[in-house]
């Protein structure tokens, strides 16, 4: 076994559902100006009811399709129920109504699941794929493979179809979108949607690899964040970038300095970006 | 129904405590062409943005083809036949020049759109050409005619533009007053917002002069443009405009 293969496998892992939050969040930022403190909740949702399918003897598709549908329809309540009501208040005010959900979507998941760990096989049980000296869990490619595949179903979403292109332009001048007939608060309810169908696929890889339970979310939500701030906050392939980066530092400082200041580190990281780079790492700054 | 496609009354306008339109009447009848000139900070943008609900009308009202759309949100005035190019062109920089004309059709059927489009490129063939290139890339006047295309992609009753030919070359400007004059005469009403009183005397049938957040003439383009005051005092082409106009204060809140 090589350490630093295992930290890197399991860093990068950890780091596509990091990713998948940031797209998330970076998302919803670009089409309404609100940071959703609350998407990893979705993530957690996605992965408790995932993990509840399974042990309850769904088959996996089965399973599956009550995590996206659940988590689906939480985003879509949160943007109907919270957001869109209170949308003349506008998203900085609206930031601190996500922190509210999100506290909500986690007293609500404590009340219905307990605080109980949920368990979820690997999508090809024990089977490990050989590398180099070393082998990794099947489930580290399912990861891989699932984030490329939610990323790039998103990105053809965005750029292919005729929803994608309103969001966009809603994205890049919300205004003159309006302009055009399309109505914000639809563009917004797309947003939350598409980011509550990330969070479920976030959560349903996960699950294998981290019995979920119904706390996580708030990690997995900072992380997150700081995986779009990263990116810049305002590029969904700087948020992938970013969620990798925040996976490898965790590893790096579980495995090399002790899983006790795995947190901090992450959060230095991210106070660090705000104060140097508050444009993320990978944008010109002052642009 | 009434004779007008766009008709507004008495319409006033504040940004915080400052009101920036005093009680505007401004109509439009089907087709025609009218335009809105005055001084820099009259009140044209704000006229026009209070038209399509970017801003509040605080008195007033605005009627679109015998509808009362002063409460309706910028979408749905939209999507009822209301277009803006607004000031600055406003292309999506960062979509392709096609994507920009289809976001214009949006919420059109796809034979519509087609339609349209072949429309768009026949009328702007640089555009055609460019479909393909992001509309940041393209120069000031082809943005222009990308933010005019992508207004004609929707079919609109009424066109508001603003100040089209603001920061674009002498050649440039030439070139869009006449696709403007080309726009003239069809299904769509004009409302073209200039201080460029060259472009908007030649595009327009009739013209509306603003002044501090009020209407101060109307008429036929022929009279206002030979209006020796209106020349003066209203649109700055002399020396005169340096002195102070005797109107009321731009402050005064009921008329
Ligand atoms: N966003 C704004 N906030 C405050 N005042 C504004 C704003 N926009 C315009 N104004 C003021 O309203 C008046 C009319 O401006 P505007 O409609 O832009 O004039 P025009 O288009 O004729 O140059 C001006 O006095 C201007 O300073
Ligand atoms: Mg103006």
């Amino acid at each position: 076994m090589s350490p630093l293969v295992d930290f890197t496998v399991a860093g990068l892992a950890a780091g596509t559902t990091y990713a998948l939050v940031g797209v998330g969040i970076a998302l919803v930022h670009q089409v309404t100006g609100i940071i959703n403190f609350a998407q990893g909740e979705f993530v957690m949702l996605g992965a408790l009811l995932y993990a509840l399918g399974c042990e309850g003897g769904l088959p996996v598709s089965l399973a599956i399709s009550l995590a996206v549908t659940g988590t689906v329809a939480a985003g879509v309540a949160m943007q109907v129920l919270i957001i869109a009501p209170a949308r003349a208040a506008g998203p900085d005010r609206l930031i601190m109504l996500t922190i509210g959900a999100s506290i909500l979507v986690q007293g609500l998941c404590l009340t219905a699941f307990g605080a109980d760990q949920h368990f979820a096989p690997p999508f090809s049980g024990e089977s490990r794929v050989q590398f180099l000296t070393t082998s990794f869990s099947t489930q580290y490619v399912w990861c891989a493979v699932l984030t490329a595949g939610a990323v790039a179903g998103l990105w053809l979403l965005l750029n292919r179809t005729s929803w994608g292109r309103m969001l966009r332009a809603t994205a890049m001048d919300r205004d003159t979108a309006r302009l055009m007939g399309v109505s914000p608060q639809a563009m917004s309810l797309l947003a939350f949607l598409l980011a509550a169908a990330l969070a479920a696929a976030a959560g349903i890889v996960l699950a294998p690899l981290q019995p979920p339970d119904a706390t996580i979310g708030v990690a997995l939500g900072l992380k997150g964040f700081t995986a779009a701030v990263i990116g810049g906050l305002g590029s969904l392939f700087g948020a992938v970038v970013g969620g990798l980066v925040v996976g490898l530092v965790e590893a790096g400082v579980t495995g090399y300095l002790s899983s006790g200041y795995r947190d901090v580190i992450v959060f230095a990281v991210l106070l660090l970006t705000l104060m140097l780079r508050p444009h993320g790492l990978l944008r010109r700054s002052g642009s | 129904m009434t004779e007008y496609v766009l008709e507004a009354r008495g319409v006033a306008a504040r940004y915080g405590h400052i009101e920036a339109l005093h009680g505007v009447d401004l109509t439009v009848r089907a087709g025609e062409a009218v335009t809105l000139v005055g001084a820099n900070g009259a009140g044209k943008t704000t006229l026009l943005k209070t038209l399509v609900g970017l801003v509040a009308a605080t008195r007033g009202s605005i009627r679109l083809r015998g509808h009362d759309v002063t409460r309706w949100p910028v979408q749905k005035r939209a999507r009822a036949g209301l277009a803006l190019v607004p000031e600055g062109r406003h292309v999506f920089s960062g979509l392709s020049v096609q994507d920009n004309l289809l976001i214009g059709g949006h919420g059109r059927g796809r034979t519509a759109v087609r339609r349209a489009l072949v429309d768009v490129y026949d009328r702007f063939p640089v555009l055609a050409r460019r479909r393909r290139q992001r509309a940041g890339s393209l120069s000031g006047g082809e943005q222009q005619m990308v933010a005019i295309g992508r207004a004609l992609m929707a079919a609109p009753d009424v066109l508001l533009l603003d100040e089209p030919t603001l920061g674009l070359a002498p050649i440039v400007v030439a070139e869009v007053t006449d696709i403007l004059t080309g726009l003239t005469g069809g299904h769509t009403a004009i409302v073209l917002v200039e201080q460029n009183t060259e472009t908007a005397f030649r595009v327009a049938q009739r013209g509306y002069v603003l002044d501090r957040g009020l209407i101060r003439r109307t008429g036929d383009v022929a009279d206002l443009r030979t209006d020796p005051e209106v020349r003066a005092a209203y649109l700055g082409e002399t020396s005169r405009s340096q002195e102070p106009l005797p109107l009321p204060s731009p402050r005064k809140v009921t008329p």
